[in-house]
């Protein structure tokens, strides 16, 4: 099996492994087979992508986290304790790797060697986020909104992003955060609290010398 | 959520796991066997090593930096990717040192992070290069009206709240962009960029990236339009441009941010296009100038691999930001040594 799975191998995968759930897969990733590996690669990779471009509001660097956040995965596997949750778990492993490396920006800042605000990490590249199916408004305000993400520290910015972006439940949010549900209500609070001051609705523009109704 | 803030349906996001990028990590993952049987021994000695080596170099650094924190508005270079609220005088001046040169800091932080290991040779220049980065000379190709300031246009004023649709209205309003185009400067080109990008007008902010750059090539604006640029035509799949813009900005900022991002996507971007003569060259370069990088042996791989396409294959295309590709002179025959694979592991 592993063989089959050599350098080069774009072909079908066997189609039996092909059909077993994540829990299966994970079983026998656990044995070293290779091809469940692949698999479920294959089954979750634009997910992990996604995932971290969305968190990070670029793609800068994407591909080394979810490359790291496989290779952990392989190598951990027996710390996963529910096989069928291969998916939130991965995710909690790119949301970790994400936070490490906005966090080590802003470390990398206090101390002054670091690449300043307009780090890799923390450039908004609009183009990898929005569809090119969405209009100029749709387009704008995730602008807007995301501009004022960037601003956030990396815990509140993730678990916003997971809830709203992401559309997550709490429980999701808190199992992808790794942390508790009232924890990430915090976060999400804090979050939203900065955004709501931060955005200007383009609609309510001319009505911009009134207080806000919210 | 509160009514006042969109809610983002998920349809309207992109779905960027792309199967290029899904194969290219899965060949990364292949070749390094994760299902290997691995040493947790060796693993804690590593933790060991890299948490000493850390702490080491993170004292060194605080050291050969401690002056840098006397400088405050170079910490305040505070300027988010896209300036949508006003800011102060200050403040704006401290964001285009920044992003004029905020030199080998830079490199060295994205080489520290990239490795893990802390290159005090490196870091050693650079609390006196920070400290004499010097503020933008008045003059045309300066950024001397603060965008959003006192006679700055409507469109600005919008921009900086954020509201791009209006603003892109206002700017029709104003005489159009053709006008603004030409008669704006650098920063004002910049958040013109961003009301275009904003509001999915990439032609328009394609032709205010190259006006920069052909206009205000000497302007602190320069290399952040260069590596604009270079991603907007990069994702437009026209790596001919690409590869141009991501060399203007290793020429324009040497010692920037994004210069080691910049070689390596001018290298990927002269594969694509099937230039495996010039990539050998660029990547013999590379490697002389980062040969700690992680992605020499990927990309060295790739070098040895056939070329996806012939040069023929894409037109080259001019444009005001520079043209054609900028390759690294050199003598390197075809079916030199690929650099990386040795020294990278």
């Amino acid at each position: 099996m592993v063989a089959e799975s050599g350098p080069g191998a774009a072909g079908p995968l066997p189609s039996v492994v092909a059909a077993l759930g994540d829990d299966q897969l994970v079983v026998l990733m656990r044995q070293g087979d290779a091809v469940a590996f692949e698999t479920l690669y294959r089954r979750h990779a634009t997910f992990a992508i996604n995932l971290a471009v969305r968190i990070q509001g670029n793609a800068c660097d994407v591909e080394d986290v979810v490359h790291d956040a496989f290779l952990r995965a392989a190598q951990r596997t027996d710390a996963l304790r529910d096989p069928g949750a291969f998916r939130p778990w991965l995710g909690s492993i790119v949301v970790r790797l994400v936070k490490t490396r906005l966090r080590r920006g802003r470390l990398m800042n206090v101390f002054g060697i670091g690449l300043g605000q307009r780090a890799a990490a923390d450039l908004l590249d609009i183009d990898m986020l929005v569809s090119s199916d969405a209009g100029p408004e749709a387009r704008a305000e995730l602008f807007q909104v995301y501009t004022a993400l960037l601003e956030l520290p990396a815990d509140d910015r993730i678990a916003w992003t997971l809830r709203y972006v992401e559309h997550h439940d709490l429980q999701g949010v808190s199992q992808l955060a790794e942390c508790s549900v009232a924890t990430a209500k915090r976060r999400i609070s804090r979050a939203q609290t900065h955004l709501l001051a931060k955005y200007r609705n383009p609609a309510s523009e001319d009505d911009s010398e009134e207080p806000s109704t919210s | 959520m509160t009514s006042q803030l969109p809610r983002i349906d998920p349809t309207l996001l992109k779905n960027v796991g792309a199967q290029a990028a899904v194969e290219r990590i899965w060949q990364r993952l292949e070749n390094e066997a994760p299902l290997a049987s691995y040493s947790r021994g060796s693993r804690v000695w590593a933790l060991a090593l890299a948490s000493v080596t850390f702490a080491a170099g993170l004292w060194l650094g605080m050291q050969l930096n401690g002056n840098r924190h006397e400088v405050p508005s170079a910490q305040v270079a505070a300027e988010p990717a896209t300036r949508l609220w006003p800011v102060s005088g200050a403040v704006k001046e401290s964001a285009a040192i920044a992003r004029s040169e905020p030199a080998a800091a830079g490199r060295g932080a994205k080489r520290a992070a990239a490795s893990g290991v802390s290159k005090t040779t490196r870091l050693a220049p650079l609390g006196s290069e920070q400290a004499e980065v010097p503020l933008p000379a008045p003059g045309p190709t300066a950024s001397t009206n603060a965008s959003g300031g006192l006679g700055s246009p409507e469109w600005m004023r919008l921009a900086n709240l954020g509201d791009y649709v209006s603003a892109l209205r206002a700017v029709e309003e104003e005489g159009g962009f053709d006008q603004l185009l030409a008669t704006a400067t650098a920063d004002r080109l910049m958040a013109a960029v961003d009301v275009a990008r904003a509001t999915g007008q990439k032609g328009r902010a394609l032709q205010a990236l190259r006006r920069v750059l052909g206009q205000f090539s000497g302007s602190p604006e320069a290399p952040l339009a260069a590596w604009t640029l270079g991603n907007m035509l990069e994702q437009a799949g026209d790596p001919v441009g690409a590869a141009a813009a991501f060399a203007q900005y290793q020429r324009l900022s040497p010692q920037g941010d994004f210069a080691e991002d910049a070689v390596v996507r001018q290298l990927e971007a002269l594969i694509t296009k099937g230039q495996a003569d010039e990539a050998r060259r660029l990547a013999k370069s590379y490697e002389a100038e980062f040969p700690e990088s992680l992605r020499l042996r990927e990309l060295g791989k790739q070098l040895q691999q056939p070329v996806a396409a012939t040069p023929e294959a894409y037109s080259s295309a001019p444009n005001e930001a520079g043209t054609g590709s900028e390759a690294v002179e050199g003598q390197a025959a075809p079916g030199a040594v690929v650099p990386g694979e040795p020294a990278v592991r």
